[in-house]
């Protein structure tokens, strides 16, 4: 049955809102396809088998009509009639046709799935605009492109400037700026569910999530095309040639798969093997609805109900990212590491032999008698294989070689004592080790860096740990030495029912003259996919990861990128899907990227459900439209900045015809710091600690940041799953649970509260107050162009006059930060005309 | 207030209106009848344990010691199938004859205005999901919870009050605040956060050396925002918000108001234990539920106090000790509240709910060498106790039923979407209608489960 257009879409949600539930609920114990003999007969579980009890339109000429409301000999339900307004609905369901959408193998008929139409894309004035004055527009388009308000420079420049094209070299200049990039990667962040935490009891640290950051906003700045962008995501870490960081020293596309990485992590799972399957369920979720705009998700437990996104293809895509595993990795460019090999000596070194003396009840994970066997290593600090039986970080030779070795992924038993012999540097650590401290042996479970092993000196000693959660989970032992300075050796790893270590003798420590290498260049670590054993999985039967159904092919979607999907042979899949999305997919794609350009330029997206392009989302409200500019995306290179261009450039755009917006959190925090003075414009980084304010309690609560971020933009106030900053949340920064292509622009009192009384805002608000110089008109008009990019109007330098009067007997300072702080609690500060 | 409010009001030019309404989450009408108003939900965080509290269970007596006669299901610290009868002597109370431990001796005397679920189950053997869970009906992070719902589907009744609460004295549970937020829904149905103190909510109290300052601040902002009207083509988001400042200015002085306990008599801070170290904290909490109720907040959520050395309700070691250190906290507290609420009127339409996000094993937790010295129990979500009181539930009764063992609800099971459903349906929701549309579905507190627990509906 067709579902093209709008009203059938309205039918379809109706039934599968009112009628399904009540025929798989009452009806489907007898009549369906689940029984062996349905009772008389009669199906309800597809169109073909309705149709003989329901004549669409036709009330009474419908058997089921008759049976359920018991004028029929048959009365249905036999437990009793169905409530009236259930009733109620049956009579609307035939009346009105008797819509029974089918859900398996439907046809891909949704408008999304078309070729795009041919054709050029008009952007039309509305009739009756005006254009907008020139300072508000210069406000516009500067928040709309790089999150900060124009400075007095910019609107004092851009008002004199009666060049037929300043407006379009304004557009050029904010392009090329910085902060374009850290204004639309936030965008992006919110579509990934970026965060930098594990959220769930403690909270704990994601590893170095903002360098997947930083690649976005390096991504948007230098305008790399939207197609590869996506491909790197998908595989960038498996290219033929990876794309280097602008100094070649640093590989970049490997980061952009660190996107996969953000979701919650339980800490203590019960069900493992549950908690993968909803770890790549909210993988699925978040890539699905980002590139594609669909909810792929939503066929975990059964065919999609709406879209044709069957629970195979689900689970074809399940596969490629159980066939991914999550690394951390050395970011050296090839001829980075080939330069530092060169340096490596060899051979000088403190090993620690030593005899063992096993017992009963000990399991040795590893000793490194036979070299590194399985184990992965990472840049060059481990160097090539053990040395007198340890693996030591000094193998090659220098403190200052920095690297990984990382053991296989291996079931564990129900011991409970992990033994480990560790000597090297000793390393001055807060609190307790955690995966920030640069020299460990860590013990990760369930893909949760649960444990870390320190050494306590030059010293080979035995460390134990206690295993509670970890015992019969999936684990793997990393090696960490991220140290310039030191160093780190293990030479034995054994897993115990003894409390106390296994008897040992020998292994002092021969530590020779360490060489040092005073010119080698710094290296970097980051997490990255990396390829798992490509296998694919089963379904699961009902969602329920217990019960497998058929083997389903690792694959993408057959309505986005059509059915001739060659089956993947080796490695994850990661790398065809990539190829298929932005290849036979590419329609899709750019069309939903359009649709989220086009929503944060107006306001809404021309699809107004940005992330769903499916059945169930809006449909598009000129559809010329978005095709051709999808088209133009797609033959422009798929140049980002080129849509930019062509939308703010649009006399739309420039016209009062789009409705006020209100600046999203991050924006509000901005212009503030912007206002203030306080801005550092510095880029990149590792994130700022948020301010914690005696309210944010709970476990995992850090030690608090600086009040006002260093300064910082807000881009790089490290979001922390539990302890999201009150001024974010209270103007509707959304929790990091799934794509958010829309933010709420709720308007509450808290908000009102927030920039009343907060101590930020007043903190600011005086440091600008205690800035300002010259006389009244002065101040109030620089005040009026910093804060609202417009001249005072005289009455309102009157008033402010009058306050300020009133007020003498204060200090100075003080009172024109009440100025200042009255002036961002208006509207006109918080929302873009 | 009320002065200071209207002269606001006059002063910044515009009535409170619809807009500013709508801004507050204006009040809704039920799908149906409501039985209940307002809910109190006292969570008992850490899993109290049903055999020690309401849930009387003499095999494990008997049996204290001996193996369990089945194979326990994996646990979270999987501590092995030896039993643990319970340390606390149980009697029967009122004309229900309920069974009650010696921890709640106050409670006890409640009885016959409460509804006993005996036959909880939820989903998750660990604290975090299970919280998210017994929030918001979903193990994950960033779901809405109940009170967002139920502020989502009423609105508020209060002008000047959040119509959600959460208090705090503390100790925020494994998953922190995020368990009271809206989640996909709008802001605007988030819990605001008590904590104990002389500024109990933040960024309410003015920074302003005195509240004439701040008035002056205000009566400038309104004139300059004369202009915003014409600026933005007058846009109703626009005036909302600045009708949110009049609201705003409301909440400052209808906070004190609330937390002064200076109306109440000494026989009322007496009977909640306010001045006793024991029962200072949620003694507090459940008087100012109580004005909070009285005061239209549609959801107060009470959390436990903090207690040094004892993890909430978690004794996994030290049951005895712990069990009776936090009973003691709140035992007073709750059965004030009931008795409070009932002689002013307001059991009938506040639905006051007790319970944790799990129960607790009948199987001892002992350390490595298996000493029953700091014995303790480990989470069980397979079937537990929670109560319920007014707001349209059978008083004096007791529902469900687990085995003997007290390990698995095997009569009349109610699970956590039964009890979403059943709360819902008492405040007047069809919990299959209250649907926010989210990521292309109709979302629901109770998913595509839960079912009506009729049986426990006066």
């Amino acid at each position: 049955m067709a579902l093209a257009t709008g009203l059938a879409a309205a039918d379809a949600e109706f039934f599968e809102t009112r009628i399904r539930p009540v025929l798989a609920g009452q009806c489907y114990g007898c009549h369906s396809g689940q029984v062996k003999q349905p009772m008389g007969g009669v199906r309800l579980d597809g169109a073909e088998h309705v149709a003989r009890v329901v004549v669409a339109g036709q009330l009474e000429e419908s058997r089921l009509w008759r049976s359920l409301t018991h004028r029929h000999a048959v009365k249905m339900p036999p437990s009793g009639k169905l409530q009236d307004q259930v009733l109620a609905d049956f009579q609307k369901w035939i009346a009105e046709g008797a819509v029974f959408p089918s859900s398996v193998g439907r046809t891909p008929s949704n408008w999304a799935f078309e070729p795009l139409r041919p054709g050029s894309a008009k952007i039309q004035l509305p009739a009756g605009a005006k254009m907008l004055d020139r300072g508000a527009l210069l406000r516009r388009v500067t928040l709309d492109l790089t999150g900060l308000p124009p400075t007095v420079e910019e609107l004092k420049a851009f008002l004199n400037d009666a060049r037929p094209d300043a407006y379009g070299r304004v557009v050029e200049r904010l392009l090329a700026s910085p902060h374009y990039g850290e204004r639309w990667a936030r965008h992006w962040l919110d579509l990934v569910a970026y965060a930098e935490t594990n959220g769930h009891e403690y909270d704990n640290d994601k590893l170095a999530p903002w360098r997947y950051r930083d690649y976005v906003i390096r991504a948007f700045n230098q305008d790399l095309p939207y197609d590869q962008f996506v491909r790197e995501h998908l595989a960038g870490d498996l290219m033929k040639k990876l794309r280097l960081s602008a100094d070649g020293a640093a590989v970049e596309s490997p980061l952009a798969t660190g996107f996969l990485f953000f979701g919650e992590v339980l800490n203590s799972t019960t069900d493992p093997v549950k908690s993968r399957a909803d770890d790549v369920d909210h993988q699925i979720d978040v890539l699905g609805k980002t590139f594609t705009g669909l909810t792929v998700a939503c066929a975990r437990c059964h065919d999609h109900k709406f879209d044709p996104i069957p629970t195979a293809e689900y689970y074809g895509i399940a596969g490629v990212l159980h066939s991914t595993d999550y690394r951390e990795v050395l970011l050296d460019s090839p001829e980075r590491r080939r330069e530092v090999a060169t340096m490596r000596r060899g051979g000088v070194l403190a090993p620690v032999a030593s005899q063992v003396t096993y017992r009963k009840g000990d399991s040795v994970f590893a000793n490194f008698n036979e070299g590194f066997g399985k184990w992965r290593r990472e840049g060059e600090a481990f160097g090539n294989g053990p040395v007198d039986a340890a693996a030591s970080s000094l193998e090659a030779g220098a403190p200052e070689f920095v690297g990984t070795l990382t053991s296989p992924e291996a079931a564990m038993s129900d011991q409970q004592y992990l033994h480990v012999r560790i000597s090297g540097t000793k390393q001055k650590i807060e609190g307790r080790p955690s995966e920030r401290t640069p020299l460990r042996l860590t013990l990760v479970c369930a893909g949760y860096k649960a444990r870390h092993v320190v050494a306590a000196g030059l010293e080979p000693k035995w460390e134990t740990l206690v295993l509670v959660l970890e015992r019969n989970r999936r684990c793997y032992v990393e090696l960490v030495d991220h140290s310039r300075e030191g160093w780190l050796t293990v030479d034995e790893i054994v897993f115990s029912d003894h409390a106390t270590p296994p008897e040992t003798t020998g292994g002092a420590t021969r530590q020779g003259p360490l060489l040092s290498i005073a010119n080698l260049p710094p290296s970097q670590f980051g997490v990255s996919a990396a390829e798992g054993e490509g296998k694919d999985v089963r379904v699961h039967v009902r969602g329920n990861v217990h019960q497998l159904g058929p083997v389903a092919a690792r694959g993408f979607l057959s309505a986005v990128v059509g059915r001739e999907q060659k089956p993947v042979v080796t490695g994850s899949g990661r790398a065809e899907l990539a190829e298929r999305l932005t290849g036979p997919g590419q329609a899709l794609l750019a069309r939903v990227m359009v649709n989220r350009l086009w929503k944060h330029h107006f306001g809404e997206g021309l699809v107004k459900s940005t992330d769903n392009f499916g059945v169930m989302g809006e449909m598009p409200r000129d559809r010329d439209l978005l095709d051709g500019l999808a088209r133009e995306l797609i033959s422009s290179n798929w140049s980002l900045k080129q849509m930019h261009r062509r939308m703010t450039l649009s006399d739309y755009y420039q016209s009062d015809a789009l409705k006020p917006r209100r600046l999203e959190a991050e924006a509000v925090r901005d212009s503030v710091l912007a206002v203030s003075g306080r801005l550092d414009p510095k880029l990149f980084g590792p994130s700022i600690t948020p301010f914690i304010s005696p309210f944010q309690n709970g476990r995992g609560r850090p030690a608090s940041g600086p009040l006002d971020g260093d300064g910082r933009r807000s881009i790089y106030v490290q979001i922390r799953r539990n302890f999201v900053p009150p001024l974010f949340t209270a103007f509707d920064y959304p929790p990091p649970a799934s794509t958010v292509g829309v933010r709420g622009t709720s308007a509450v009192p808290s908000q009102a509260l927030m920039l009343l009384n907060n101590e930020f805002v007043h903190a600011q608000a005086k440091l600008l107050g205690g800035r300002l110089t010259g006389d009244l008109n002065e101040r109030v008009e620089l005040l009026y162009l910093k804060t609202f990019a417009r001249r005072p109007e005289p009455e309102e330098v009157t008033r402010i006059a009058e306050f300020v009067t009133a007020q003498q007997g204060r200090g100075e300072a003080d009172v024109w930060a009440d100025v200042v702080h009255v002036m961002w609690n208006s509207p006109e500060f918080v929302y873009v005309r | 207030m009320s002065v200071s409010r209207r002269r606001f009001l006059n002063r910044a030019g515009f009535g409170l209106g619809a807009v500013a309404l709508q801004a507050m989450a204006a009040t809704r009408a039920p799908h149906y009848a409501a039985r209940a108003k307002h809910v109190i939900f006292l969570f008992m965080d850490g899993g109290p344990s049903q055999m020690d509290t309401f849930s009387h269970k003499p095999r494990l007596e008997r049996d204290h010691g001996k193996p369990l006669p089945f194979t326990p299901p994996v646990t979270q610290f999987n501590i092995g199938n030896k039993i643990l009868g319970s340390p606390f002597r149980f009697a029967q109370h009122g004309q229900s004859g309920a069974w009650v431990s010696e921890l709640f001796p106050e409670v006890a005397s409640c009885v016959d205005d409460m509804t006993f679920v005996h036959s909880m189950v939820a989903d998750h053997s660990e604290h975090t999901a299970a919280n998210y869970f017994m929030h918001s009906g979903s193990g994950f992070q960033g779901r809405p919870g109940m009170g967002a719902w139920l502020h989502y589907g009423l609105g508020s009744v209060s002008e000047n009050l959040p119509g959600y609460v959460v208090m705090e004295s503390g100790l925020v549970p494994p998953g922190g605040l995020d368990l009271f937020n809206s989640g996909f829904l709008p802001a605007v149905h988030q819990a605001t956060l008590f904590r104990q103190g002389e500024q109990p909510v933040a960024d309410l109290q003015p920074r302003e050396a005195t509240g004439e300052l701040q008035r002056k601040k205000l009566d400038l902002l309104r004139d300059l925002n004369r202009g915003v009207g014409k600026r933005f083509a007058g846009s109703s988001e626009v005036d909302a918000v600045v009708a949110n400042y009049e609201l705003a200015f409301r909440m400052q002085s209808a906070v004190p108001e609330l937390t002064s306990f200076a109306g109440e008599t000494e026989a009322t801070r007496k009977l909640y234990g306010i001045d006793e170290e024991d029962t200072r904290e949620f003694g507090r909490e459940c008087l100012l539920a109580r004005r909070m109720v009285e005061r239209g907040v549609r959801f107060v959520e009470l959390l436990t106090p903090f207690r040094r050395g004892i993890d909430r309700w978690d004794q996994h070691t030290d049951l005895e000790k712990g069990h009776r250190v936090n009973a003691k906290a709140v035992d007073r507290p709750i059965a004030a509240l009931l008795k409070d609420l009932k002689s002013r009127g307001l059991l009938d339409e506040t639905l006051v709910i007790w319970g944790g996000e799990f129960g607790r094993t009948p199987t001892a937790q002992t350390d490595d060498k298996g000493s029953m010295d700091h014995v303790g129990r480990d989470h069980n979500p397979y079937g537990f106790t929670m109560w319920m009181a007014g707001g349209g539930t059978k008083p004096g009764f007791s529902y469900g039923q687990t085995d003997e063992f007290g390990y698995f609800a095997v009569e009349n099971k109610v699970h956590v979407h039964d009890l979403h459903a059943t709360v819902l349906h008492l405040l007047g929701l069809d919990h299959k209608r209250l649907t926010y549309r989210y990521g292309g579905r109709d979302m629901r507190l109770t998913d595509v489960h839960g079912e009506l627990v009729r049986p426990i509906l006066a």
